[in-house]
């Protein structure tokens, strides 16, 4: 360094000397004003910060961290749930798929709980808001359920990867927790969310119960429900974007 | 010049007159008013100079605004070795980099702003001396350099961002800078 800039970082411990200011006072007004603006604002929850990063618009952030099947206590009874059919699934006897029955079977049932509870009068706080929007009632509905269904199948996948055995079986929940989801979601748009996933849930039970009873645990999740669930899926998926109307009027009758 | 602007500096403050180390600390312990003052002694003179270095100037209200929240967020970490303007300056500066770099096509300092900091800012550090003689007599380029390393005080990589060059060309100026007033002033 020389004596030139020795001379220049000297002048810069002071920095305020060279700025003789021509700002118009109403811009510096504005942007203390802003400071403040910004250390008053209330701090984003995390989920939304993390939502941002990955470029979901700000619309659609308040919808998905103001899911009520995302707060913690539904978090902390769906890893309950899972802990239990784990604990189940690796003391049954047996071998292969029937250890890890019982997990396959209430696996599904997590999705599905959380769609009944993601969105409706009474579970939703933010509901009569939702439906008095300018956004139409049932995207808020997908939304919420979506978000549902990723969150608990990211659980539910972490926590298959626990299992001790059942090789590719270990991720057979998977379509029959999409399909009943859907079916839940295509019966949503006539009946009650809750009632509608209470029969469907019933069901899936009993079918689980007679077809594992009658055959067994390996046929009941093999491929031939694989490709049913697949099937159930995709009608009610067509169902649903079909429907959209009858949803909207469900809603504002409810 | 250098005198008025200290007077002016100081005959803004309040009655009281707390220096600004005992505003920072006040800062840290959450006195928005204490904020307001620091933001009343050093907004306008950071503002000005940074406009100086980008013509953008929604840019430099992005990053005085962010300066500021800095340091009201970073007030108790403040090391009390220099004084409270070369502090927030070196948080200005660099805020004003960052806004520069987020942009998709970075606006470089426009060419009308630039020789500012040279026009007005090095002579006022270097005055008229030999120094001062010295560093007119230099390419612009080079001066351009000089001035980001050693007035603003940033790295060369920094400089590089806020001149919009590649790293590289800041290091080949800055030594063909340093061994041209080599020659001069030996």
């Amino acid at each position: 360094m020389n004596d030139l800039e020795q001379q220049l970082a000297q002048a810069a411990t002071r920095p305020q000397l060279f700025g003789a200011g021509d700002i118009e006072p109403t811009r510096m007004a504005e942007n203390l004003h802003s400071v403040h603006a910004e250390l008053d604002a209330p701090r984003e929850p995390r989920l939304a910060r993390v939502l941002r990063r990955f470029g979901v618009p700000d619309l659609t952030i308040p919808l998905v961290t103001a899911t009520p099947a995302l707060r913690r206590s539904w978090f902390v009874a769906v890893a309950i749930a899972i802990l239990f059919s784990l604990s189940v699934a690796s003391n049954n006897t047996g071998a292969g798929v029937d250890r890890i029955a019982v997990f396959l079977t209430l696996a599904p049932l997590v999705p599905l709980l959380g769609v009944a509870l993601a969105f409706g009068k009474g579970v939703d706080p933010t509901h009569d808001l939702v439906v008095a929007a300018p956004r139409d009632t049932f995207t808020v509905f997908l939304i919420r359920a979506l978000t549902v269904l990723t969150a608990s199948s990211a659980i539910l996948i972490l926590s298959s990867l626990l299992l001790p055995e059942g090789g590719a079986f270990r991720i057979a929940w998977l379509l029959p927790a999409v399909a009943i989801s859907a079916v839940t979601l295509a019966a949503s748009t006539r009946f009650d969310p809750r009632r509608a996933a209470a029969v469907i849930g019933s069901a899936w039970l009993v079918v689980v119960i007679i077809v594992a009873g009658a055959a067994s645990s390996s046929a009941m999740f093999g491929l031939a429900t694989q490709i049913s669930s697949l099937v159930a899926a995709a009608l009610a998926g067509w169902y649903v974007v079909s429907g959209r109307e009858r949803f909207e009027m469900a809603q504002v009758d409810r | 010049m250098r005198t008025t602007n200290v007077t002016r500096v100081t005959d803004q403050a309040a009655p009281v007159n707390p220096p600004d180390v005992e505003l920072l600390a006040r800062v840290s312990s959450g006195d928005r008013g204490a904020l307001d003052e620091l933001y009343r002694r050093h907004a306008l003179w950071l503002t000005t100079r940074l406009q100086r270095r980008c013509g953008d100037s929604d840019l430099v209200d992005t990053a005085v605004q962010d300066t500021f929240i800095n340091v009201w967020k970073q007030a108790g970490k403040y090391k009390p070795t220099g004084e409270v303007g070369a502090w927030i300056w070196t948080i200005g500066i660099r805020r004003l980099i960052d806004q520069m770099r987020k942009r998709p096509a970075p606006i470089p300092v426009d060419p009308g702003e630039l020789p500012r900091v040279i026009t007005e800012e090095v002579p006022l550090a270097l005055g008229h001396t030999a120094l001062g003689q010295a560093f007119a007599r230099l390419d612009p380029e080079l001066q351009a350099v000089l001035a980001a390393t050693a007035l603003d005080g940033l790295s060369n990589r920094e400089a590089a961002q806020l001149l919009n060059i590649p790293t590289g060309t800041v290091k080949s100026r800055l030594s063909r800078a340093r061994s041209i007033l080599k020659e001069i002033s030996p």
